[in-house]
């Protein structure tokens, strides 16, 4: 997945605190799998103007995909239990919008 | 002894002549080392901390300018007795962060739910630092009024403490409701009302049409959704209030640029605040979740998590026109609601698993529960003005007292309570 920095959404509803902890460990993760990505802190009432400028949206709550772009909730990033799964599930639709523009 | 008791007291002058910018970054450095972090990044965070703490205070600047003339306006215009402009977290952090206390706020935090824990009075182990913020708050305020530090710690013990255990007492309508098993939000704001709900549980159900009442969440929030976008709404509202004070066409543009600055600019200064803080709270966690293992815990978690529920953003969307209205019409409230206005869902947080995700519930218990909050807001305002003046923010022009919407209703609480002994600002 070289050659293509994706674009995140980090929701959560203040947008700096969960999202910002959240957006920064899946950063990390990511990085060691050497894929880039530019991940933004939204907060979920400002969501819906910007949502499509975003390549995949992970939110802390359970979100529905609603806006077109695909949704991971994320909390297990932060709360460990079940990080793995949640990091593949992200990866996974990485993969999937990887041709879209 | 005399000589000691001089040096220390020349000592801890220093630190206090050293002022929250300088003062914080050094004492995170350390806390950050404390929790095994390496020093050289453990001084960028630090750093980082004192930054965005600067750049809050030169936001309060430009607010003061603008938001005091603004009430002023509105007030002799209207005849609307909004006196108290809502500036929000540049009240809050000036407070909070001028505290010699509030760089420990972590270990302190950290420490109140270990022994929690151990004597199984919680089974919430709070990973997220974060949750320990607000309840300085109620350390500053008692502290604010009594002029003993000792009681602050009090106030601040309580407040962790409750949040923990009202935190333990809410976990299964977040499992439920919200399908999050394992989680609490063990955080002043949401234990609060999370409580004052519980009541509403009962009384909404035997309400006929309420306990029913559904609609669609999806489709509802694609419709409203982007009316809720802060900066948009923020220039709105600067716009309509400017117009109502008055203001030419000119003007009242101006002031709505403003005021859509103040929701999007306090924010982003708050994320280079809290990026210095993440490694702290990924040592804690890993630390905690270490000491505490299984799966017969709780995770604490920042109450933002409820916020970003599609109910609740929903509800916050209904809630700003709601919340402007009751401002004019509660008997009492002095309050103008402003830069807190990006923030509604914080009242719903908890209270939307409570209530099943209802909209309709939502909104009505919204209603309720941000009217006491602006009651709270009006009454404690000439002790948190004095805070935020003395920590040096600016007192808006043309006005003499502000306050913040979200104030914490713990803060308030202990300060009322304070107050039974001491007398004072109430």
């Amino acid at each position: 997945m070289e050659n293509r920095i994706f674009k995140i959404a980090s929701v959560c509803g203040a947008g700096y605190a969960t999202s910002g902890w959240i957006a920064a460990r899946l950063g990390d993760a990511l990085k060691e799998r050497n894929i880039d990505a530019d991940i933004s802190e939204v907060k979920v009432v400002d969501l819906a103007l910007v949502a499509e400028n975003y390549d995949l949206i992970v939110s802390a709550s359970e979100l529905s995909d609603i806006y077109n772009v695909p949704v991971v909730a994320s909390s297990s990033i932060i709360t460990g239990i079940g990080f793995d799964e949640t990091l593949e599930k992200i990866i996974k639709k990485l993969e999937e919008v990887k041709d879209k523009k | 002894m005399n000589a000691i008791a001089n040096a220390i007291s020349v000592f801890f002058g220093w630190i206090n002549s050293l002022g929250a910018t300088v003062m914080l970054p050094i004492a995170l450095f350390l806390i950050g080392i404390a929790f095994g972090l390496k020093p050289a990044q453990s001084f960028v965070n630090g750093l980082k901390v004192g930054i965005g703490f600067y750049g809050l205070n030169l936001m309060t600047g430009a607010i003061a300018g603008t938001v005091g003339p603004l009430a002023n306006a509105l007030v002799e215009r209207t005849g609307l007795s909004l006196s108290i402009p809502d500036v929000g977290v540049a009240l809050h952090f000036p407070i909070t962060f001028s505290l010699t206390a509030a760089a420990f706020m972590i270990p302190l935090g950290i420490l109140v739910n270990v022994v929690m824990l151990t004597f199984k009075l919680t089974k919430t182990v709070d990973i997220d630092v974060w949750n320990f913020w607000p309840s300085m708050f109620s350390w500053a305020c008692v502290q604010g009024l009594t002029g003993n530090a000792f009681f602050g710690f009090l106030a601040f013990v309580f407040t962790v403490a409750i949040s923990l255990v009202l935190g333990d007492m809410q976990a299964k309508y977040i499992e439920k409701y919200y399908n999050m098993p394992g989680i609490s939000f063990p955080h002043p704001f949401s234990s609060f009302f999370g409580l004052i709900a519980w009541p509403f549980m009962w009384l909404f159900d035997r309400i006929p049409g309420l306990k029913d009442w559904n609609v669609d969440v999806d489709s509802m929030q694609k419709k409203i959704g982007p009316l809720g976008n802060s900066t948009v709404f923020g220039l709105v509202i600067g716009v309509g209030i400017s117009f109502l004070g008055g203001y030419d066409v000119i003007k009242a543009l101006q002031t709505g640029v403003v005021v859509a600055a103040i929701l999007l600019l306090l924010p982003e200064m708050l994320k280079v605040l809290m990026s210095g803080l993440f490694p702290i709270s990924e040592a804690a966690r890993k630390w905690l979740t270490q000491k505490f293992p299984g799966r017969e815990f709780y995770i604490g978690l920042d109450c933002a998590v409820g916020v970003a529920q599609p109910s609740a953003v929903i509800v916050a969307v209904l809630l700003i026109p709601i919340t402007l209205l009751m401002a004019t019409i509660l008997p009492g409230n002095k309050l103008l609601p402003l830069a807190d206005l990006a923030y509604l869902g914080f009242w719903v947080a908890m209270p939307m698993a409570q209530f099943k995700n209802n909209i309709l519930k939502g909104v009505l218990f919204g209603a309720i529960a941000i009217s006491v909050s602006m009651l709270m807001a009006t009454s404690i305002a000439p002790l948190v003005t004095r805070l935020g003046v003395e920590a040096g923010s600016a007192l808006p022009e043309g006005v003499s007292q502000v306050s913040m919407l979200t104030i914490y209703p713990w803060a308030w609480v202990t300060t009322k309570f304070a107050s039974l002994f001491t007398g004072g600002i109430f």
